[in-house]
């Protein structure tokens, strides 16, 4: 049985430039203290991970749109998130260090930062997809933005749990009414009314441009929800802005590598949604006249 | 669930609790709703 690791070896470990992936000879016990190194480092790793779902969905971006595929091209994506989940879950479990005034409860920074950033990022989508509704009329459009906005939700409401459990750990409560919580439940709410619009209103072009407009409504609280920190509350400022981080670099890689889980994961639930919006919105389309003289 | 609030150490101890359930959360979310469009998906066809 191997010695376990601690924290401070695979810091080493990962920082290590010196060493190569495993000793020749020695790759049975590659997981015994000191045996195992990298020869790269986690954010390099973390950089490649992401680079290669990026690189898969710019090369599947036009195909997909022109429907020339034979396949379903978020199967993949897909697939790589959930691989990506496992890994990175067990990363942030195990493998980086504990926070240094937080101590294991920093871990839960590792799922929560990334659901929130999607969540954000889900619901800056359906603002798009609605407003891209609105200006051209098309139901690929309409149904781009339903399924963002199902995806936000559903990230979101995880993010408000995720948040509620670091809350209760960390500063003693559940919840509170500081700035940024309040605007991430006012997002959230905002976003669970334009999908009940979308519920009670049946007539389909009315739907599509009543929730096309919520929508685009709703998504101006998200800037707002991210400036929030800014504001005197509860909630620590930012961490990670576009110019700095206050993040150790041994917990930061491991943040990123779950977000970009998070994010293909979030590809694969909207292009399924997608499909499912589509296919719904088709059968709502009455069938057609029969032809004159037929 | 035992938290001790940055006791003498300058770092909060325990909450692992709080951590399984954090992750435990994240897989029954995200399963749960891949599920949900799996079954969505078969009924829609």
């Amino acid at each position: 049985m191997a010695d376990p690791l601690t924290p401070s070896d695979l810091a080493g470990g990962l920082a290590g430039t010196d060493v190569a992936l495993h000793d020749a000879g020695n790759v049975g016990a590659g997981l015994r203290r000191g045996a195992w190194r990298c020869a790269i480092d986690g954010k390099t790793i973390t950089a490649i991970a992401g680079l290669l779902g990026l690189a898969y969905l710019v090369a599947m971006a036009v195909p997909a749109i022109r429907r020339a595929l034979p396949f379903k091209w978020e199967h993949p994506l897909g697939a790589y998130g959930l691989l990506l989940l496992i890994s990175g879950n067990y990363l942030g479990l195990f493998y980086a260090p504990g926070e240094l005034f937080m101590g294991d409860v920093g871990r839960i920074l590792h799922v929560h930062v990334p659901a929130a950033w999607i969540a954000m990022l889900s619901f800056m989508l359906a603002g798009i997809f609605g407003f891209g509704s609105l200006w051209t009329s098309r139901r690929g459009w309409d149904s781009a933005m339903e399924a963002a906005s199902e995806v936000g939700v559903m990230e979101a409401t995880l993010l408000c749990i995720l948040g509620a459990i670091w809350g209760r750990a960390t500063w003693g409560v559940w919840w509170t009414w500081d700035p940024r919580l309040t605007t991430t439940a006012v997002m959230l709410i905002s976003f669970v009314g334009v999908l009940l619009l979308r519920a009670v209103v049946t007539d389909p072009d009315r739907r599509a441009s009543w929730s096309g407009a919520a929508s685009v409504l709703a998504t101006v609280n998200v800037p707002i929800t991210y400036m929030s920190v800014k504001w005197a509350g509860l909630h620590q400022a930012p961490s990670e802005t576009m110019n700095n981080s206050a993040i150790d670099d041994a917990l930061r890689w491991v943040m990123y590598y779950n977000t970009w889980a998070f994010l293909f994961l979030m590809v694969w639930f909207m292009a399924r949604r997608w499909r499912i919006a589509e296919l719904r919105a088709e059968a709502e389309v009455p069938d057609a006249l029969p032809e004159i003289g037929a | 669930m035992n938290v001790v609030f940055a006791q003498q150490t300058g770092m909060i101890q325990g909450g692992e609790g709080y951590v399984v359930a954090a992750y435990v959360l994240t897989w029954l979310f995200f399963v749960g709703y891949a599920a949900s469009l799996v079954t969505r998906s078969r009924e829609e066809a």
